[in-house]
């Protein structure tokens, strides 16, 4: 299955037919975003969270896609940051209360011969310490793969602040990394 | 002068474009090291691994998010049926069989039958919406739907040289009568409406199988018997269903002897039937 391989026009032609209500174009639209939901859901608020988080996602998709409007994948990401937000704010569970366990486990883990998997760990353990905000920056830029004006659209800010914000979470992440040691 | 926050995003957009590290950094001899490092560790996060995504877990989430207790603005959408929750469900449905198996590959799979490598897609796709199906009605109709198709299977085996499929033929049976038992648990008109459905839907299969029997050769015709036997058992053990209890039997020209009758709405009346209902399906043959 390779829905990920969609291209824009495509993917264009479904969301028009999914506004319309069109069930297969919807199924077919949402089945392409499922993975790069998790992805984001994965590495903002961990793997416990993740699938229950992206879940909900689609499901709102499925409840709004009829009045949406504009570009499709800012609005997309800003409905998974609100629902992000909705989970801390109505079930007073913090992100990094699910990411502790699994930063323990990750540092359990961190002795792998592997040095790319272990590498991977550090990164990952150093996003899960990083503030939310910066988690969410470094999210959005770097693991999903969006730019500038796409995370602005996104977020509200500007690009000079998103400028910024790009050099103090980077830094950030060295932060959390260089005590430990590792080569970046 | 370009301070520092601007050259290390210039530096990564050139990184995405596909300049070397080596390049890139070249260029700002002066902040060399604090680049590499920050450069480094974007492109470690671009690194990182794709989560495993799982039918299971997509499953439970989105039928926990959409039998939840919907919030207000939620409930008013509600009120569109598209946005009902067997609607919604039958959309996840839909998604975690896309998503796992591609449209194409479903859409393909539609006129499989056993021996085809398209076959075990279409169960598949069966299964997702038997867990997906919320309520006992649902549910019953997609058993009606399946028995059709099961029928349907063991008639264009057959056609096809490949013989009778005595499994297909048992599951055509064992389909309708989880139908009938999901309907139990119908309220009365609700369950009225389906049993009439399953009804018909038996007396139209014994029909078929019996022209079958005509035309087929006299191995055929010994392979077939058993299962004839079992549905035409089962077909007047529903007219007598109907009869004993008293319910509207489905219009059926060529099949059934029992008129047509009148069904009593009386509460008291539907609560015996719904008992009685229970010791018929004990007796279901098969």
């Amino acid at each position: 299955m390779e829905m990920s391989d969609a291209n824009q026009e495509t993917l264009d032609k479904w969301l028009k037919s999914a506004r319309r209500m069109d069930s297969q174009a919807l199924s077919k639209l949402c089945a392409h975003y499922y993975p790069k939901i998790l992805r984001f859901m994965r590495y903002r608020v961990g793997s416990n969270l993740a699938e229950d988080l992206t879940g909900e996602v689609i499901v709102k998709i499925m409840r709004s896609i009829e009045n949406q409007s504009g570009r499709f994948e800012p609005w997309l990401y800003r409905m998974a940051r609100n629902v992000i937000i909705d989970h801390v704010r109505y079930r007073s569970v913090r992100p990094e209360t699910e990411l502790s366990e699994e930063m323990s486990n990750n540092l359990i883990n961190e002795k792998s011969p592997d040095t790319a998997v272990s590498h991977h760990m550090d990164i990952q353990t150093a996003l899960e310490q990083v503030s939310d905000e910066h988690r969410e920056f470094l999210s959005l830029k770097f693991i999903q793969g969006l730019d500038n004006h796409e995370i602005s659209e996104i977020t509200g800010q500007n690009l000079n602040a998103i400028r910024a914000m790009q050099f103090r979470a980077l830094k950030a992440m060295r932060d959390v990394l260089a005590p430990e040691g590792v080569e970046t | 002068m370009k301070n520092m926050e601007t050259i290390l995003d210039e530096c990564i957009d050139q990184l995405r474009a596909g300049s070397r590290m080596d390049e890139v950094l070249k260029k700002h001899p002066e902040a060399e090291d604090e680049l590499r490092s920050l450069l480094g560790i974007s492109q470690g996060l671009q690194a990182l691994p794709d989560p495993t995504p799982s039918v299971e877990g997509l499953m439970r989430a989105m039928s926990q998010q959409i039998t939840q207790p919907a919030r207000v603005q939620e409930r008013r959408q509600a009120k569109n049926p598209f946005f009902s929750r067997p609607a919604l469900l039958r959309f996840a449905a839909g998604i975690t069989v896309f998503f796992f198996l591609g449209w194409s590959t479903v859409a393909a799979s539609s006129d499989a039958v056993p021996g085809n490598f398209m076959y075990p897609v279409k169960r598949f796709a069966e299964k997702m919406h038997l867990i997906f199906s919320v309520n006992d009605k649902d549910e019953a109709e997609l058993r009606i739907t399946f028995s059709e198709r099961r029928l349907a299977e063991a008639l264009k085996t057959y056609q096809q040289g490949g013989g009778i499929n005595d499994g297909l033929l048992r599951q055509m049976l064992e389909e309708s009568k989880q139908a009938l038992n999901q309907a139990l648990a119908l309220s009365p008109e609700e369950r009225s409406y389906l049993l009439s459905r399953v009804g018909y839907l038996t007396a139209h299969q014994q029909n078929v199988l019996d022209a079958v029997k005509r035309t087929a050769d006299p191995k055929e015709q010994a392979d077939l018997e058993p299962i004839s036997e079992l549905s035409g058992r089962r077909m007047h053990w529903m007219e007598e269903m109907f009869t004993k209890e008293n319910m509207t039997s489905p219009p059926c020209p060529y099949c059934w002897s029992t008129s047509t009758k009148s069904q009593k709405n009386d509460l008291e009346k539907d609560t015996e039937r719904t008992q009685s209902m229970e010791s018929w399906m004990n007796n279901c043959p098969m």
